[in-house]
């Protein structure tokens, strides 16, 4: 299959705008899907916790993701009403979920 | 998701956050994504995608964060929209797609139709494009409803 997402590129630097700076940030990405925007929010964030509750896309994810950000990067297939996170954050991520 | 749930899972993100933090939404418009099918230089309009239930669930959406602007939980700062696309080289493809990452979408065989009849056409440089329209916003937590 050769689909095209945002061939403009227009998603992720609106994003990126609007959430500000991320330097030092803690990020939680609801409906990260298989993480299309996860690495661009990781490569701005210090950490990032994606969540799905769909464990196949967790999974491709998973996989997909570069090694230098597998340290940033906490993918976990839970739903926003199983997730009980130890911290709170200083962004959260809306992607496409509500 | 139920408009309550919504509701619901906004106060769960404001728990979430930190004092101060920010929420990014983004989701399409409560309107039906446009199918063209471009040719070269022009694009020529064959239908709309449609969805099992229509598009109340962005609607849904929009009311649910009215409901916790108004409850003081968050302050909307910033709000656009954009085109999203979606590039297929076939309405098959674009189909196959959809069934994999849109349960709820389908496309009206007259649209196939209309687009398979343009695309046949042409030879080269012609592709499918579903066009969304997304809005984003940008809401800063307030520290109403702390405990």
């Amino acid at each position: 299959m050769s689909v095209i997402q945002d061939p403009d590129n227009l998603e992720m630097p609106i994003i990126l705008d609007f959430a500000g700076n991320l330097d030092d940030k803690t990020v939680l990405e609801i409906g990260c899907g298989d993480g299309r925007l996860t690495e661009w929010l990781a490569r701005q964030a210090a950490h990032v916790v994606a969540i799905d509750p769909n464990q196949e896309k967790i999974e491709s994810a998973r996989g997909q993701l570069p090694a230098d950000l597998k340290e940033k990067v906490e993918y976990r297939a839970v739903g926003m009403e199983e997730f009980r996170p130890e911290r709170r954050f200083d962004l959260a991520l809306v992607s496409w979920s509500l | 998701m139920a408009p309550e749930s919504m509701v619901h899972a906004l106060k769960r993100i404001h728990n979430l956050l930190l004092p101060d933090g920010i929420a990014v939404d983004i989701h399409p418009v409560p309107e039906e994504p446009q199918i063209d099918v471009r040719i070269g230089r022009a694009s020529h309009l064959v239908g709309w995608m449609s969805q099992e239930h229509g598009c109340t669930k962005y609607a849904q959406a929009n009311d649910a964060w009215q409901a916790v602007i108004e409850q003081g939980l968050f302050a909307r700062e910033r709000y656009t929209t954009f085109e999203f696309k979606t590039v297929t080289r076939s309405m098959q493809e674009l189909e196959a797609f959809l069934q994999e990452t849109w349960q709820a979408a389908f496309i009206e065989e007259q649209v196939v139709r209309r687009a398979d009849d343009l695309m046949a056409s042409a030879t080269t440089d012609k592709e499918i494009l579903l066009r969304e329209i997304v809005e984003v916003s940008r809401c800063r937590r307030l520290t109403q409803g702390d405990e």
